[in-house]
């Protein structure tokens, strides 16, 4: 897992390996910005929980997305939608299939593109989990969709304290 | 009732008239309020705030059925100054195994049985009324008018608050 680099595309495609800086936690999601429904209720579950928490713990946590859809989710695209929802977020976006079928794998992240013709609408079918990742790029805790945002702080503040 | 022609504010005012008056052609939830249309009651009509870049969107609602006879969402509609197209849609979990995730999947919905004596919910996860192309971001305290269209009940305009969370 700690092997897992992804360019960062609000980092100007700078090279961002998937663990948590020292004494932090980096929560992964893989998603897309045309998703209506299941990405941004996660996204704003995640944001609240992180918000929620107490003043010294709250700037600990980090965000990275990782775009299921490069094709849609331009750099400029994927970095807005999370710094709507995140004080710290990074947009995670490899153009490069294989690199991103790797950085899933590692997760357990599966995916689905609907087929489609260029310049088409068209939708994904995604695992919608959260992870908690530590700074050895190890996952501790995973939040599968609908977890309640309180849910979610508590895990949070636990793994921060411990 | 089409409200094509009309702009963004006088569409409002012609809300808000409704609303004072109590015109039948517009059964929105004035102020929030439920809306109800014969046997259909429809409340928390809400949007959630969509960020800056999001062309997508999602209206969710509680639709109760006080009828004796079943009745079926079978479309809606928004106005083009909204969004460019609107499909009904259901959020499905599948192909979980043992100890996977499951994949969340859209789907869309020709029609949304509303039991009678019973409610459904339009809800995160679930059933959810899909805004395509949006003409601009969703923005927290904002209201958008949605036209639905029921196979007995017939047409119901609604107003949804726009929010960040579940009401």
């Amino acid at each position: 897992m700690a092997a897992v680099v992804l360019p960062d595309a609000s980092n100007g495609g700078a090279p961002m390996a998937m663990r948590a800086q020292a004494d932090e936690l980096l929560l992964v999601y893989f998603g897309y910005t045309n998703c209506p429904d299941v990405c941004p209720t996660t996204m704003a579950d995640v944001g609240r929980a992180i918000k929620d928490l107490p003043t010294d713990l709250g700037p600990r946590v980090d965000v990275a997305m990782v775009s299921l859809d490069p094709e849609r989710d331009t750099p400029d695209r994927l970095t807005q939608f999370l710094a709507y929802f995140f004080a710290r977020s990074h947009a995670l976006r490899a153009t490069d299939e294989l690199q991103l079928a790797d950085a899933a794998a590692a997760f357990g992240v599966r995916w689905e593109v609907e087929p489609h013709q260029a310049g088409e609408s068209y939708k994904l079918s995604h695992t919608a989990v959260t992870y908690a990742v530590d700074d050895t790029g190890t996952v501790l805790v995973e939040w599968p969709f609908g977890t309640d945002h309180q849910l979610i702080q508590s895990d949070l503040a636990i793994l921060l304290t411990r | 009732m089409s409200t094509k022609s009309l702009s963004p504010v006088s569409r409002a005012t012609l809300h808000v008239a409704a609303c004072l008056v109590g015109l039948s052609v517009v059964i929105g939830g004035c102020g929030g309020q439920p809306s109800a249309s014969g046997g259909l009651q429809i409340s928390d009509v809400w949007a959630r705030t969509s960020p800056t870049m999001a062309t997508a969107g999602a209206v969710y609602m509680r639709i109760a059925n006080s009828g004796t006879a079943e009745d079926g969402l079978v479309a809606a509609r928004v106005d083009q100054s909204v969004a460019a197209s609107v499909e009904i849609h259901e959020t499905v979990a599948s192909g979980s195994n043992m100890g996977s995730a499951p994949m969340m999947e859209m789907r869309p919905v020709d029609r949304i049985t509303i039991p009678a004596g019973s409610s459904v919910a339009l809800a995160p996860g679930g059933y959810h009324i899909m805004l395509i192309n949006l003409t601009g971001p969703l923005q927290t305290g904002g209201q958008i008018q949605l036209t639905l269209v029921f196979e007995h009940a017939g047409t119901i305009v609604v107003t949804a608050d726009v929010r960040e969370t579940t009401p």
